[in-house]
C-alpha cells in the first residue's frame, strides 16, 4: 500500500515550500488587524511551520533528521529563498534548519493567565524566510525547478515516504499552464508511492474558503480548476487527519484549499504536512 | 501469595538499546501486595523514557499517583532541564509541550487484582489459558494513532477523569500479561483470530528468542514497528 513508509532517520523524508513571491504578494491579506500583507502572512506561516517541524523532531539528545526541508521562491527570480547561513542550500535536514536560522526574533504572545483573562508573553521566534513580493508568477519554472531537486533527493533516497511538495501562491502562472511541470513532477516516485504536489491559493478579498475539496464544481474560474486538477488527492492517513478535523473528505479530496485567509492557511499547512508515521 | 514473573522488551527497529522508550517495573516482595506497571513514552515528545520510568517507578511503590503528582512533574522537568545548558531554543520550547507516556499499572493483594490504565498498553487476565478479560482496550479496531496520554503538564485532576479502573478477584495459578501497544494489538488480533497457541507463544519467549519473533512478526508486518515490552505474571496463593 502506497504512502506507508516509515518516516526515520535511516529512511527520512523531504519537504519543499513554493512560495509566491510576486508583485501581488504585496497585497494585504484577509480583514484582520494589524493588516499584514499576503508575503509577510506566508512568510510568518512557514517559519512558524518550520518551527514547529524542529520541535515535532526535537529529542533528548537533540534533532532527528526525519525530514529534509526545502524552500524555493518564485517572482523576479526562482531559486532558494532561505536567509542566513542556510542561504543558497536547497534541501536541509531538519536538525541544519533547527542550528541556523537567520536570527531568532523575541515575538510577544498573549497566554491564557488561567483567571479568564491574557496576559502577554515573550517567546522565541526563528527566523529563515522572509517576505519578497516583487515580479511575476513563473509557476512553470519553479515545477521544473522542484523536479530537478526532487529527482536528485529520490535517486538517494529511493524508499522514503514519498515527498511533499507545497505550493503557495496567490494567482494564476504567468509563464504558461503549469499542469505538465506539475505532472512530470508528480510522476517522480519512490517505492511508496508518487511525490505529492498540494497547493495552496491565498485569499485576494475575504470570503469563505473552499479547503479540501473533491469536486472542482463550486471553483470559480479556470484558474482555480487548474489548481485544483494538478493537486494530489491526499493519502488515506492525511485524509482521516482531515476527518478528525471536521472536513467532509472521500477518495477525490485534494490536498488543494481555494482562497485561503490565515486561518485556513495555518490548518491546510497543518493537517497536509502531519506526519503519521515517525519511527 | 508468590508470583512468578518475567520480563521483555526491545526497541524499534533501527534504534539503539538506549532510544527504547517504554519502561517497565514491579515490586513483587511481601505476602500483602504486589504492584507492576508499564509505561509507553511517546515518541514526538522529548524526555519520554524519563516521564515513562518516573511514572512506573512510582506506582510501583505506592499505587495511589495522586499525592505523589507535583513531585513526579517536578523531577521530570528538573531531569530534563539539566540535560543541557543552556538549553537550545528547540529543547525549550519542546520542554514546554511536556513528555507523554500511556500508563498501565496492576496491583494484586491476596483478595483480588486491581488495574488502572490511560493510554493503550494493555492487560490481559487469563484463566487456564482462557482470556478472561483485556482491559483498557477489547479490540484490536480500537488502537490508533493518537490515544490520550498521561502528560507531565497536565493536573492530576485532569489525568485522573480519563484513567479507565477495572477490578476482579484471582484463582491459583491465574496469569497476566502486561504488553505495550503495538504487541497488545498483535495480540487482540491474534486472539480475534482465534490463535490457539497465542498465550503458550507468549509464556515460551525468553532473552533469547524474543528479538527473532519480533523481528519475524515486523518483517510480515504483522507487528508496528514500535517499542515493545511484553511482563508476564503467575499469581500463587501460597508461598513455596
Amino acid at each position: 500500500m502506497p504512502y506507508t513508509a516509515e518516516i526515520s532517520r535511516a529512511n527520512p523524508t523531504c519537504l519543499l515550500f513554493l512560495i509566491d513571491q510576486s508583485g501581488s504578494m504585496q497585497d494585504p491579506f484577509g480583514s484582520g488587524e494589524p493588516v499584514k500583507k499576503k508575503a509577510e502572512a506566508v512568510a510568518d506561516a512557514i517559519n512558524r511551520l518550520l518551527q514547529n517541524f524542529v520541535i515535532k523532531c526535537a529529542k533528548d539528545e537533540g534533532v532527528r533528521d526525519y525530514f529534509h526541508v526545502g524552500v524555493l521562491g518564485y517572482g523576479v527570480e526562482v531559486g532558494t529563498a532561505f536567509g542566513g547561513a542556510l542561504r543558497g542550500r536547497e534541501l536541509v535536514p531538519i536538525s541544519d534548519i533547527a542550528n541556523y536560522p537567520a536570527r531568532i526574533e523575541e515575538r510577544v504572545k498573549k497566554v491564557d493567565d488561567g483567571a479568564g483573562g491574557l496576559i502577554s508573553q515573550n517567546i522565541k521566534f526563528p527566523v529563515w524566510f522572509d517576505p519578497i513580493a516583487n515580479g511575476g508568477t513563473p509557476m512553470c519554472q519553479v515545477l521544473q525547478h522542484a523536479q530537478r531537486i526532487i529527482s536528485e533527493w529520490l535517486k538517494a533516497h529511493p524508499n522514503c515516504f514519498p515527498p511533499l511538495v507545497v505550493n503557495m501562491t496567490d494567482g494564476e502562472s504567468t509563464d504558461g499552464d503549469p499542469s505538465e511541470a506539475a505532472q512530470a513532477l508528480k510522476n517522480l516516485k519512490s517505492s511508496d508511492g508518487e511525490t505529492l504536489l498540494f497547493n495552496l491559493h491565498l485569499s485576494a478579498q475575504a470570503c469563505t474558503p473552499i479547503e479540501f475539496p473533491d469536486t472542482e464544481l463550486g471553483l470559480p474560474d479556470q484558474y482555480a480548476k487548474q489548481l485544483f486538477q494538478i493537486s494530489s488527492a491526499l493519502p488515506e492517513a492525511t485524509r482521516k487527519i482531515a476527518q478528525q478535523e471536521g472536513y467532509r473528505v472521500s477518495a477525490n479530496t485534494r490536498g488543494f484549499t481555494f482562497n485561503a485567509d490565515m486561518v485556513a492557511m495555518i490548518k491546510f499547512l497543518e493537517i497536509g504536512t502531519r506526519p503519521s508515521n515517525l519511527r | 501469595m508468590r508470583i512468578e514473573h518475567s520480563a521483555l522488551f526491545l526497541p524499534k527497529r533501527g534504534n539503539t538499546a538506549a532510544e527504547y522508550e517504554d519502561a517497565f517495573s514491579y515490586q513483587l516482595q511481601g505476602a500483602e501486595v504486589a504492584r507492576c506497571a508499564i509505561a509507553d513514552g511517546a515518541t514526538e515528545s522529548s524526555f519520554a523514557k524519563l516521564w515513562a520510568e518516573l511514572l512506573v517507578n512510582a506506582y510501583s511503590q505506592d499505587a495511589n499517583l495522586a499525592p505523589q503528582w507535583a513531585d513526579l512533574q517536578a523531577r521530570w522537568s528538573a531531569s530534563a532541564r539539566n540535560s543541557a545548558q543552556p538549553l537550545p531554543w528547540y529543547a525549550e520550547a519542546k520542554l514546554a509541550h511536556g513528555g507523554f507516556a500511556a500508563f498501565l499499572g496492576l496491583e494484586i493483594t491476596p483478595e483480588k487484582w486491581q488495574a488502572c490504565a490511560l493510554g493503550d498498553c494493555c492487560l490481559f487476565h487469563l484463566r487456564n489459558s482462557e482470556l478472561q478479560q483485556a482491559f483498557p482496550l477489547q479490540t484490536s479496531q480500537e488502537f490508533n494513532q493518537s490515544p490520550f496520554l498521561v502528560s507531565s503538564q497536565d493536573t492530576w485532576k485532569n489525568i485522573a477523569k480519563h484513567l479507565a479502573w477495572l477490578e476482579n478477584t484471582w484463582e491459583e495459578g491465574d496469569e497476566f500479561f502486561l504488553l505495550s501497544d503495538a504487541l497488545a494489538c498483535w495480540c487482540l488480533q491474534q486472539h480475534e483470530q482465534h490463535n490457539p497457541d497465542l498465550w503458550q507463544q507468549l509464556r515460551d519467549l525468553n532473552p533469547d528468542t524474543f528479538p527473532e519473533f519480533i523481528a519475524n512478526l515486523r518483517e510480515q508486518q504483522q507487528l508496528r514497528n514500535d517499542d515493545v515490552t511484553l511482563v508476564h505474571l503467575r499469581v500463587h496463593a501460597v508461598t513455596s
